[in-house]
């Protein structure tokens, strides 16, 4: 957005868009309106339009006007009554354009949507208008006529921000809640052309607009970066994770005790936190935070035998994560190839990454199995606030000492030693929370010395690639390994998925295609259409896994950087007790011998 | 803003035509025209998704040769024209047929290998100008599981056509692997050439050798991959081979570059 008029043109094309919208569900079309309708100009055309439900609508809508449909106005007012009314048959049987019909348990109007919108709508002190006769404020038309409102009211103030936001809130909440499954409905009521279109218009604009409030947002949210450190009481820094969860789901490696996969207390993976307590800092997380933003499983769209509806994310709310620098270097890997490999985007990985932020905690120690530092993953710049995250037991003996001397230092609260963390905030959006806060000189530290060591082969002449594919000692995986695919499933930066179709009921027309993660420890991985499986065992396996995490994911990419970041965690997590370390260290002392071999 | 590339449309099956038991033609109604060789993600809701090549285009409808084999084919078999399936793409990279412009061509397909090169073998025939000259060396199992039986007969009117049956014998028909006829071909007699290969991967392997026994030039060499597809554009990881993403990078490749990915 170039400047301000541009801004508030905009706002008012959007404004006369939803009140054209709202229109259309009011009531029944007249003479005026139908001309209207062939005249109106949507924002974008079609090469603009990378939202595939409203250009196809808009598609549609052309067709609808360049050859005749032989519908007349009559036509459509009866349609009108019978689809959103439910003129003449059996009740129950429509597409009833109330938000509370579609989000109430019995299907009925006048529910929990219907105070919720009447709320807002009194805050804002808007009577409903005159025109709306004896529609109820959960009516699709009003719920669109506030969109418009809204519009208007965010061009006429400075802070747009908060406008936009509250634009999208609703949006999100009152109308993308609800309207995408009542538009499917009009197409299965509608006899016209003319509803059916109208519906797959209606949900491609609201669609569309989402879009486009987001990317409003964003632009106004990247504000310049700081570097600035702050000393918080823990207690305080509760009160202000307190505070963000408005904005924001907070997220932590948390421990469950009644699962586990080996260790007997309990297994410790990516939740949504409410305290700081909550969080394991001094124990390394069973699973990595991709999770969060890459669920195992996620819905791609819902479809019955002919028609396909996008699943969009609509949850306003930011996501903050709590992660160790390899992790966060690790999600660097999965950007990689989910917003750039092959050229395009993957959306449902970018609506979901694009509300992420980080929350570094230093690792207290190096563990077991950890090798971030050969792998140059021990530290990381890319964080929101970076912090010193003691817990009752996350310090080693000397830090608590430390951390005593400073209390003793500070004084004594209330006869408690203060309990402090030290944080550095490099995201402007948080530098207002700790303004209050005794500013002090911190720098995060990161882990230098682990106990074991990664060596990365050394191919630099892929001729060698032959003699490694045939290394005999890959064989010893088709004893030792059991494909059970953990390794893959603990893995920061594994990425692979493949999709599955979920029906409603068994016998039902409309389902889900959801899409899960895959491991290529299994042989179905590899398994085409016609049942011809590519690698079958455990040995091509492994050579095809290991030789990814630190030889073709960079020879792909290109750079330094591997895909693997020596969490650890798949050797911790193999219940064959396989090291992947000395597997990729064999491999090393392997690839030498090749090479001292061919001279 | 980004486009969702992963997310299907349905399309009318316009009409169906049955080659075999086990191989029917499906004609599908859509705008989005594919260059030779690429594919299209195929699927219908409950059964899953699958990457096919198109085997034939014409305006507003791509065609697809679909094998019986996996529970996605036979689902797509019951069906009937007027229903619908869902479709995603054109995906992949395509033949070079600029290319193969004024020189000798070679095609050497094994099975259902011939509905890739099929669009490109039609554009030939249209245009018997482009190329010096055209062979083709088409392998099938038995009588029974031969393919595009009209086309063969059409090719054979115009381009030099082998058709041959694995170990059958059968009038029309040679007898023995594609690999035994290849030094029917003078190769050596070319001045400049293209080879193009597909089926399935064994095949292509000797293929490819038996050209080269027969004097081919490997960078003359074309090859088309079959690989489990999930997504089709470089994001689900099923169709890797290396560095290389099949759909990304292929299906189509040389042979300098095919010969080095290995599984
Ligand atoms: S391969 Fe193993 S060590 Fe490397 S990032 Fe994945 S889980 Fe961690
Ligand atoms: S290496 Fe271990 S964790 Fe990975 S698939 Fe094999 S047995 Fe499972
Ligand atoms: S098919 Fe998904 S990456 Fe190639």
């Amino acid at each position: 957005m170039s400047n301000k008029s541009d801004f508030k043109q905009l706002m008012s094309n959007r404004e006369e868009l939803y009140r054209f919208f709202a229109r259309l569900f009011q009531k029944e079309i007249d003479e005026a309106f139908f001309e209207q309708l062939r005249h109106v100009k949507f924002p974008m055309d079609r090469e603009e339009t990378q939202l595939t439900e409203f250009s196809d609508a808009l598609l549609r809508l052309n067709e609808y006007f360049e050859y005749d449909a032989g519908e007349t106005l009559d036509d459509l007012a009866a349609d009108y009554a019978k689809t959103f009314l439910g003129a003449g048959i059996v009740e129950g049987h429509a597409a009833f354009p109330y938000e509370s019909v579609y989000t109430s348990p019995k299907r009925i109007m006048m529910q929990n949507a219907w105070n919720e919108v009447t709320d807002i709508y009194m805050n804002k002190g808007i009577e409903m208008s005159e025109n709306a006769g004896d529609l109820k404020a959960d009516h699709i038309a009003i719920e669109l006529e506030y969109m418009a409102f809204l519009c208007d009211d965010t061009s006429q103030h400075t802070e747009t921000l908060f406008g936009l936001e509250e634009q999208k809130e609703f949006l999100n909440r009152h109308l993308l809640n609800w309207v995408p499954e009542f538009c499917l409905d009009i197409k299965y009521y509608a006899d016209t052309e003319f509803y059916r279109m109208v519906g797959q218009l209606t949900t491609g604009f609201l669609q569309f607009d989402s879009f486009v409030l987001d990317s409003m947002i964003a632009a106004r949210k990247a504000r310049i970066s700081v570097t600035r450190s702050f000393r918080v009481d823990r207690s305080r820094l509760d009160e202000i994770l307190d505070g963000l969860k408005k904005d924001y789901h907070i997220f932590g490696p948390k421990r469950y005790r009644d699962r586990g996969m080996r260790e007997t207390d309990g297994l410790i993976r990516y939740s949504e936190i409410n305290s700081l307590d909550e969080i394991v800092n001094n124990e390394q997380s069973d699973f990595s935070p991709k999770e969060v933003f890459y669920p195992i499983a996620s819905s791609l769209f819902r479809f019955d035998e002919n028609s396909v509806t996008e699943t969009i994310n609509n949850d306003p709310k930011g996501i903050i994560i709590f992660a160790r620098p390899c992790d966060i270097e690790a999600v660097r890997r999965l950007d990689n190839i989910f917003l750039a490999n092959g050229g395009s985007s993957d959306v449902y990985y970018k609506v979901a990454r694009d509300k992420v932020k980080f929350f570094m905690m230093e690792c207290p120690q190096s563990w077991e199995n950890c090798t971030c530092v050969s792998m140059g993953t021990n530290r990381t710049e890319n964080y929101s606030i970076a912090m010193r995250l003691g817990d009752q037991s996350g310090y080693t003996q000397k830090d608590r000492e430390d951390r005593l001397r400073e209390g003793i230092q500070d004084g004594r609260d209330n006869g408690r030693i203060r309990e402090v963390i030290d944080l550095q905030v490099k995201d402007g959006e948080f530098l207002d929370l700790f303004l209050e806060e005794e500013e002090i000189r911190y720098e995060p530290r990161f882990i230098e010395h682990n106990e074991k060591d990664l060596k990365i082969p050394q191919i630099d002449d892929p001729s060698l690639l032959p003699a490694i594919y045939n290394l005999e000692f890959w064989q010893k995986y088709n004893d030792e390994c059991i494909s059970c695919g953990g390794c893959n499933a603990v893995c920061g930066t594994c990425s692979c998925y493949e999709t599955i179709d979920f029906m409603d009921q068994d016998n039902s027309r409309k389902g889900e295609r959801r899409r899960i993660w895959s491991s290529c420890m299994r042989p179905e991985f590899s398994r085409t259409a016609g049942g011809n499986v590519i690698r079958k065992t455990p040995d091509v396996m492994m050579r095809f896994k290991v030789l990814h995490k630190v030889y073709d994911y960079n020879k792909r990419i290109g750079g330094n950087e591997h895909m693997c970041v020596g969490c650890g965690r798949c050797t911790k997590r193999c219940p064959e007790d396989i090291s992947y370390i000395d597997t990729v260290n064999q491999l090393y002392d392997e690839v030498e011998r090749l090479k001292a071999e061919r001279g | 803003m980004e486009k969702n590339k992963i997310l299907p449309q349905p399309h009318k099956i316009l009409s169906m035509l049955r080659h075999t038991d086990t191989e029917c033609t499906f004609r599908v109604a859509c705008d989005n025209e594919p260059n030779f060789g690429q594919f299209f993600m195929l699927s219908l809701p409950k059964v899953g998704e699958a990457p096919i090549s198109a085997s034939g285009k014409g305006p507003g409808y791509v065609e697809f040769t679909i094998r019986n084999v996996g529970l996605l084919t036979q689902a797509i078999f019951d069906l009937v024209p007027g229903n619908s399936i869902f479709l995603r793409g054109p995906y992949g990279n395509a033949f070079p047929v600029d290319k193969f412009e004024n020189k000798d061509l070679l095609v050497i397909c094994g099975g259902t290998g011939m509905a890739p090169v099929l669009t490109m073998l039609n554009h030939f025939y249209d245009h018997p100008e482009v190329c010096k000259s055209v062979h083709i060396i088409s392998g099938f199992k038995n009588i029974q599981a031969v393919l595009f039986r009209e086309e063969i007969e059409k090719f054979s009117r115009r381009f030099d056509m082998i058709a041959t049956l694995d170990n059958e014998v059968a009038p029309g028909f040679e007898t023995g692997m594609v690999t035994k006829h290849i030094c029917k071909i003078p190769i050596k007699s070319f001045v400049d050439y293209n080879i193009v290969i597909v089926g399935p991967p064994i095949m292509m392997k000797f293929a490819a050798m038996e050209c080269m026994k027969n004097g081919a030039d490997e960078s003359k060499i074309w090859v088309s991959f079959e690989r489990k597809m999930s997504c089709g554009v470089g994001k689900c990881g099923h169709c890797r081979v290396g560095d290389h993403y099949v759909c990304l990078d292929g299906p189509v490749f040389n042979y300098t570059e095919a010969k080095t990915m290995m599984d």
